[in-house]
């Protein structure tokens, strides 16, 4: 057996260092794999020492386009922790849609990204029609395509836009209706079914942790793959929410809406996680006496992926590396890949 | 109306948010071929570089051997703030190549894509 070292990336110019996979080769059969990720977030956790946390989050939030608002979400909650600021029932409402439409946008690009990978354009172009549908939500939603600084500690920027929550519900529709299509394009397809589907998808739930076995058995694709599972339980998730957000509504029309906090000077140090289907986000945030970031440090999904790489490749052709990798974009983030 | 005839092979280097709206671009909605702009699958057939993202002094010498490979005339376009010559990150430097048309917003709207695919067009002319 041969050791040879793989190098992927940087990608993203936060990263110091690119992945490395240690492969012991036989041939071109991948026998043993150690796979080492990027320190993605080092850069960011450096950064943002001494700046007022309103500041820092602006660079937070940045790490990931993808997830700026569950990013968000996260710093505001740790922030708000410490300093003991109480947020209403509707802007936990307004929080939880807008961090379920940033996976739904999330996924979609990665199923858009997939099809690409395959050569399939058809369905490339139908997913990403989508989801330019569901950038106009999010920007209805939060003013920008990315809902950069949406969440902030104490609030949202903005509340709820009128009719929102209709077209919210009627993309939701859409795309249910139209998923059926898009799956057979997709997922049965030579390509798809011989070579993606066997190799790469995960399904062992025990080594990733964000698919759970109800979600898997909520859909009728079954043990296919998690990708699909993942997708329609979003779809439905959101769903319960939007309906959540109306009777919140219509109990509490004023709702209590809060405006975001201002500069608090308040020490501190808080630890928080935050569950996603995509797994658990950890945070340690400690804010000085002026506000100021004193220490941070973020814990994303990806990291538990890690062991998921190794029987996803071990025992593979090294020639299908790129496709299993592909596949596994869902869980692991971009900039960690 | 008939589309355009391709007129842009283009290449992209580095991989950001920007990227992301890039793609989207090329959706169905904003249709990014139709202004004639199409990609290339190396960079000797391209002559349009697209450099997102901030740039790193690894990325710089990459963007140098692009440049040299493409074919003339070479056009070059900076996508978002970062690219632009400033943004969020201490390192960030400015393209070593000359720069046509700078695209700014982090990220640009496909919009603002289009219209600076448009203003290479006219260059071009």
């Amino acid at each position: 057996m041969i050791q040879q070292s793989l190098i992927l990336g940087p990608i993203h110019t936060w990263l110091p260092g690119p992945m490395r996979i240690s492969l012991g080769m036989t041939g071109d059969r991948m026998m043993s794999v150690d796979p080492g990720f990027g320190y993605s977030t080092r850069g960011i956790e450096e950064r943002v020492k001494g700046l007022p946390f309103l500041r820092a989050q602006i660079l937070f939030s940045r790490t990931e386009p993808e997830s700026a608002l569950i990013l968000d979400r996260l710093f505001s909650e740790a922030v708000e922790e410490i300093t003991g600021t109480k947020v209403s029932d509707r802007v936990l409402w307004i929080r939880g849609i807008a961090a379920e439409v940033g996976e739904l946008n999330f996924q979609l690009k990665y199923l858009a990204k997939m099809a690409s990978r395959m050569g399939l354009k058809i369905p490339f172009h139908a997913i990403l029609k989508h989801r330019e549908n569901l950038f106009d939500l999010l920007e209805l939603l939060t003013g920008s395509r990315y809902g950069y600084s949406f969440v902030l500690p104490g609030g949202v920027r903005f509340d709820l836009t009128d009719g929102f929550q209709e077209r919210l519900e009627s993309w939701v529709r859409n795309f249910q209706s139209d998923y059926g299509r898009l799956e057979e394009l997709l997922c049965w397809t030579h390509g798809f079914q011989n070579r993606l589907r066997t190799l790469g998808v995960v399904v062992n739930t025990e080594d990733c942790g964000f698919v759970s076995e109800a979600a898997v058995e909520d859909t009728r694709l079954g043990q296919v793959s998690h990708v699909e599972s993942r997708l329609l339980f979003s779809l439905k998730s959101c769903l319960e929410i939007a309906r959540d957000l109306e009777q919140g509504l219509v109990e509490n029309p004023s709702g209590g809406f809060r405006e975001p906090c201002g500069p608090v000077a308040r020490s501190g140090e808080v630890q928080g996680e935050f569950d996603t289907l995509r797994g658990t986000w950890k945070i340690t945030l400690a804010l000085d006496s002026s506000a100021g970031v004193e220490s941070f440090s973020v814990v994303t999904p990806s990291d538990r992926i890690r062991n998921s790489i190794v029987p996803a490749l071990e025992g593979e052709s090294i020639e299908d590396l790129p496709l299993i990798l592909e596949s596994l974009s869902l869980s692991v983030s971009e900039i960690d890949r | 109306m008939s589309a355009i005839k391709p007129s842009f092979k283009y290449i992209r280097v580095g991989m950001t948010c920007c990227g992301d709206d890039w793609i989207q671009t090329e959706s169905s909605r904003y249709d990014l071929e139709r202004l004639g702009c199409a990609p290339a699958n190396h960079a000797e057939e391209a002559n349009l570089l697209v450099i997102q993202g901030a740039i790193n002094d690894a990325l710089r010498a990459e963007i140098e051997i692009f440049y040299e490979k493409m074919v003339e005339p070479r056009l070059v376009m900076a996508l978002g703030t970062c690219a632009c010559g400033g943004g969020l990150f201490p390192f960030d430097r400015s393209p070593s190549v000359p720069v046509n048309v700078y695209v700014t917003g982090c990220p640009p709207r496909p919009e603002a894509i289009m219209n600076g695919v448009i203003s290479l067009r006219e260059l071009q002319k």
